[in-house]
């Protein structure tokens, strides 16, 4: 029996912020070799609209609003390039396709846009294989079984940047551990009234946070 | 006035609860008689004071079932549970369902974390194994491996604890 197709190579554009001339030529090439491989087709393009921003790691600029940005380590690594910009394409795909629970009157699914009130949900602790050995990984798991997060928020109490929370939701997502809730009404919105004690014991143990 | 805030570190006898709490807290643990409907059970316990004059009590339950009623008595009121399951002993997935359904309560209210081990590289059951278990349990919980002797390890077992309840504003 034949598996799953898998999903059709789609042609995407990114822009790079922060790059030096050299640096920014580096990337673009290395990109471009990858073409073929990775699951979509990536052209660099100066102006926007974009389906992503590529940045160096420690880039503290602005970006333009609502785009995904991905951090990139130089000296570059082609299996690390390869391996985030196919977990960008899961979330673009994400966002492009992801549907309502029911459907519509003429019976096809409906699409949700995305907004501020998607809330990822963790249905049961993700396979090891996906956690690895990173504790970043390992957080937001975390987190995210403790309660349903938008991934704007999990990144700013986590502190792990945006692109790195989207790329895990994605994944979680794609392998059925997690549920988006489509639930503008955050009943846990605000910090808990116990935020003290916890930095408390942070500090007494010699643990980083609060977070 | 000073409160009391517990966290409780349970599994089977030998498992390392004590070892766990006393890594942890660099100094040797103080035994404490707990009441468990009408019997007294000596259970030992590690004290940090917090700098508004809190005291954070870290306590390792006693293993066997027979303690269920200290269980009990000691998950009235804790903060949060770790759970550490010996992955040696002739059945660790059945050990942890144990831990699971009687701290069902207090996981269900504050936090739970499963530390496994023990565990040697490439033995059955893996960590999947035990989320499952926690999983049936409705669970939702870190499941990671840990060596208690290995202070760092207990204190990320307890980091992730604090997470838990952080980002649920308990």
């Amino acid at each position: 029996m034949a598996g799953p197709a898998a999903p059709r190579a789609v042609d995407r554009r990114f822009r790079l912020v922060g790059f030096s001339e050299r640096d920014g030529l580096v990337v673009r090439s290395m990109v471009r070799l990858l073409t073929g491989r990775t699951r979509d087709r990536w052209t660099a393009v100066d102006a926007d609209p974009v389906h992503l921003v590529v940045v160096p790691v420690g880039f503290d600029g602005e970006l333009p609003p609502g785009a995904l940005a991905m951090n990139v380590a130089l000296p570059l690594r082609a299996d690390d390039l390869w391996s985030q910009l196919d977990r960008v394409s899961a979330q673009v795909a994400l966002d492009e396709g992801m549907l309502r629970p029911g459907r519509a009157e003429n019976g096809e699914a409906r699409p949700v846009p995305a907004g501020p009130g998607r809330r990822l949900q963790l249905l049961r602790w993700p396979p090891d294989a996906l956690l690895g050995s990173d504790l970043r990984y390992l957080r937001l798991a975390t987190m995210l079984g403790a309660r349903p997060f938008a991934i704007d928020e999990l990144a700013a109490k986590s502190n792990i940047p945006l692109a790195t929370c989207h790329a895990f939701a994605a994944v979680l997502h794609a392998n059925g551990v997690a549920q988006w809730l489509i639930d503008p009404d955050d009943p846990h919105g605000g910090d808990g009234g116990n935020s003290g004690l916890f930095s408390r014991i942070r500090s007494k143990l010699g643990l980083e946070g609060p977070r | 006035m000073s409160h009391e805030h517990r966290i409780l570190f349970t599994g089977t006898m030998g498992v390392g609860k004590s070892t766990a709490v006393s890594s942890l807290l660099g100094t040797p643990l103080v035994s404490e008689a707990v009441d468990g409907q009408g019997v007294a059970v000596a259970v030992d316990h590690g004290d940090v004071v917090l700098d508004n004059g809190d005291r954070l009590r870290l306590y390792g339950t006693p293993g066997q079932r027979r303690f269920e009623p200290t269980w009990r008595a000691l998950a009235d009121g804790a903060m949060g549970l770790v759970v550490l399951v010996d992955h040696a002993r002739p059945a660790p997935l059945a050990d942890l369902a144990i831990y699971l359904e009687n701290f069902l309560d207090l996981i269900a209210r504050s936090g739970c974390v499963i530390g496994v081990g023990r565990m040697r590289t490439g033995t059955e059951p893996g960590l999947d194994a035990f989320a499952e278990v926690a999983a049936r349990h409705g669970v939702v919980c870190p499941v990671v491996p840990v060596d208690v002797r290995d202070r760092a390890q207990v204190l990320s077992l307890v980091d992730l604890l604090l997470v838990q309840l952080e980002s649920r504003g308990a």
